[in-house]
């Protein structure tokens, strides 16, 4: 019987926490006309902390979709993160950022919209577009 | 056994007491839940009532999950509706992108999808939102606490009919619960979903019979879709027109002259087409206005504001003067170079602070003399030679040529390099490159250190350019290099 109750707290609590953390491995065709390669298009995933975009004025979010393509060129591309603080750094226990920009996506190339923060005093918080196959960062300053 | 050994075993008793009963009050605790349809009245239909379809509300197959369980829920309470694939209906209403509600409800466009795709009905749901009510009682973050909160979900759907472009209906369902709950955590997990999902079912059940009311009038092939930008269009309405409100009454009043409804102006919109409002603040005495041309001069525009236009390079000097004539530290009189003629002053913020510590002395003298001839107007006379020329082709370009001009000694050497390796779409010119590196060299020494070209300009220019190059910098006034570059 302890064994049992043992096993289903376990169960019950897995499932628990891994329903806070859904994502979508659903793609996002944010173009018009016929779906064309990936060489032709610019393909946009969520980093870690992302939970949701907003490109061209359409909201993105991570539960719905896992990839987003989308025309190359010039796009508006807005986003934010919410990070827990200390409450002595913020009464309420939270901070958030968000970042607009115009971003210019080539392509055949995949990018990474992140979010990121140091900890401790005088911390910062980080919010930057990657190529993820150069690297470079396209948008925003990346945590180093 | 001892007394230690039994508090070793009771702990974790404890601990898993309280997740069981935590995990179970997820499942165990009532959280009751009403829910509430509403159809708007038939006037409110029209677009001028309520839904004003601009631009920039957009159709959308977004928020995928609520798409899709709208969509199940409404063949489920009528299996006579048909649903189209809400990606198929976007590509189809819009083969060119854009995805405006306002564009696919042009005669054209809409017969056009409804022949193509044999769809009647298009329903266009608006975002989901969740609100949360006042709180009550106290809690201790995952641990023990007694807390009441009310939540409030609604969820919007418009049907249109295709055919007839007309609006068949709006609906509106709203679901609210009141959660008393022991712990923080159960809060959280239990109220959203429960309230979110309530909302979901009701409208799905009113858009299927809707529907059902409506197919006397031929089939029932329906598109879900989603609106994006609807609610946040009708606030932005809102707000935009309370804000032109305000700005044309400020405009009204800083045309009369009062200084602070031309700083208020600048501060509402610190755009290029507004710093004559700053500048008529500041010329009035301001002290806000000319605070903030104080750091607009120390950060430069690039950093505090971000301006097309006009291209304010960093200016100590000119930082200097403003923040003195606005009164906030006698910083004219302290340097670096000059200690025990320092006057302890407070300083009106960390940027007075930093501008009279880093100031050298040739800035100090520029600061006092630009503080002694300062009248009214020199502030627009001194924006006016900033502008950006309009047939600048490149206008990172355009800002090296207004900060070399204002003796910057980085967009200075930044030339010499550009005219020496002929970068940007600039030809080789070593005559102007030795003139930029010398005029770079002179900022150098006026600020106290050591001047000098780059070796590879001096091995490399012949005697002939280097005199020409005198000649050049003999000639060289502010303004040559977007002449040279430009025109």
């Amino acid at each position: 019987m302890r064994l049992f109750l043992r096993l289903a707290f376990t169960f019950i609590s897995f499932g628990f926490l891994v329903s806070c953390a859904t994502s979508s491995d659903q793609v996002y065709k944010l173009y018009p006309g016929k779906i064309r390669p990936d060489s032709e298009v610019a393909t946009l995933k969520f980093g870690p902390r992302v939970h949701e975009f907003i490109i061209d004025g359409m909201k993105v979010r991570r539960s719905d979709y896992g990839e987003i393509k989308i025309n190359e060129g010039r796009h508006e591309i807005s986003w934010g993160a919410e990070f827990m603080v200390s409450v002595m750094v913020n009464a309420s226990g939270w901070d958030e950022t968000s970042a607009t920009k115009m971003v210019e996506f080539v392509a055949g190339h995949s990018y990474t919209v992140n979010a990121d923060r140091t900890t401790g005093h005088g911390y910062q918080m980080y919010l930057w577009i990657e190529d993820a196959e150069t690297g470079e960062v396209v948008a925003g300053i990346n945590k180093q | 056994m001892s007394k230690t050994g039994k508090q070793r075993i009771r702990v974790p008793k404890l601990l898993t007491a309280m997740l069981i009963l935590q995990m179970a009050g997820c499942v165990i605790v009532p959280y009751p839940v009403s829910d509430e349809i509403v159809q708007a009245d038939e006037h409110e239909l029209l677009p001028s009532n309520g839904i004003e379809i601009t631009d920039q509300v957009y159709v959308t197959v977004g928020p995928r999950e609520l798409i899709d369980d709208v969509s199940k829920r409404i063949v489920k309470h009528n299996t006579d509706i048909k649903l189209v694939d809400p990606l198929l209906f976007r590509d189809t209403a819009f083969p060119n992108g854009g995805w405006s509600l306002k564009e696919l409800l042009e005669p054209s466009n809409r017969m056009h999808v409804s022949e193509k795709l044999d769809v009647q009905y298009l329903v266009l749901l608006t975002p989901l939102l969740h609100e949360e009510g006042e709180e009550e009682g106290i809690f201790i973050p995952l641990a023990f606490g007694a807390l009441s909160v009310s939540e409030n979900s609604t969820l919007s759907a418009i049907i249109i009919d295709l055919r007839s472009g007309s609006v068949v209906t709006r609906l509106s369902s709203s679901s609210s619960g009141h959660g008393r709950l022991l712990y923080y955590v159960i809060y959280i997990v239990a109220a959203d979903p429960m309230t979110e999902s309530a909302v979901i079912s009701g409208l799905s059940e009113s858009i299927a019979q809707t529907l059902a009311a409506e197919s006397h009038s031929g089939g029932l092939h329906v598109a879900v879709l989603a609106l994006e930008n609807l609610e946040e269009a009708l606030q932005y309405r809102e707000e935009t027109t309370k804000r032109e409100e305000n700005l044309r009454s400020l405009r009204e009043t800083a045309e009369q002259g009062d200084q602070e409804a031309q700083w208020t102006l600048f501060k509402m919109e610190p755009t290029e087409g507004n710093l004559i409002w700053l500048c008529r603040a500041a010329d009035q005495g301001h002290v806000n206005a000319r605070n903030e041309l104080g750091e607009l001069y120390f950060y430069g525009s690039d950093k505090y504001l971000e301006l097309d236009n006009v291209y304010i390079p960093e200016d100590l000097a000119r930082s200097c003067m403003w923040f003195n004539l606005a009164g906030y530290a006698d910083i004219t009189w302290q340097t670096d170079t000059d200690v025990d003629k320092q006057t302890p002053v407070p300083y009106g913020s960390p940027e007075v602070e930093r501008t009279s510590r880093a100031m050298t002395a040739a800035e100090l003298a520029e600061a006092k003399q630009l503080i002694e001839a300062w009248k009214p107007g020199q502030c627009d006379r001194d924006f006016s030679r900033l502008m950006i020329i309009d047939n600048a082709k490149d206008p990172a370009l355009a800002r090296i040529c207004i900060a070399a001009d204002h003796g910057d000694y980085s967009a200075r050497d930044d030339l010499g390099r550009i005219y020496f390796l002929g970068s940007r779409g600039v030809k080789v010119d070593l005559p102007r490159s030795y003139m930029w590196y010398s005029l770079a060299a002179d900022v150098r020494v006026t600020h106290g250190q050591k001047g000098g070209y780059t070796q590879t300009i001096c091995d490399t220019i012949t005697p002939e350019q280097r005199a020409s190059s005198l000649q050049l910098l003999e000639a060289w006034k502010p303004g040559e290099c977007e002449k040279d570059l430009f025109q």
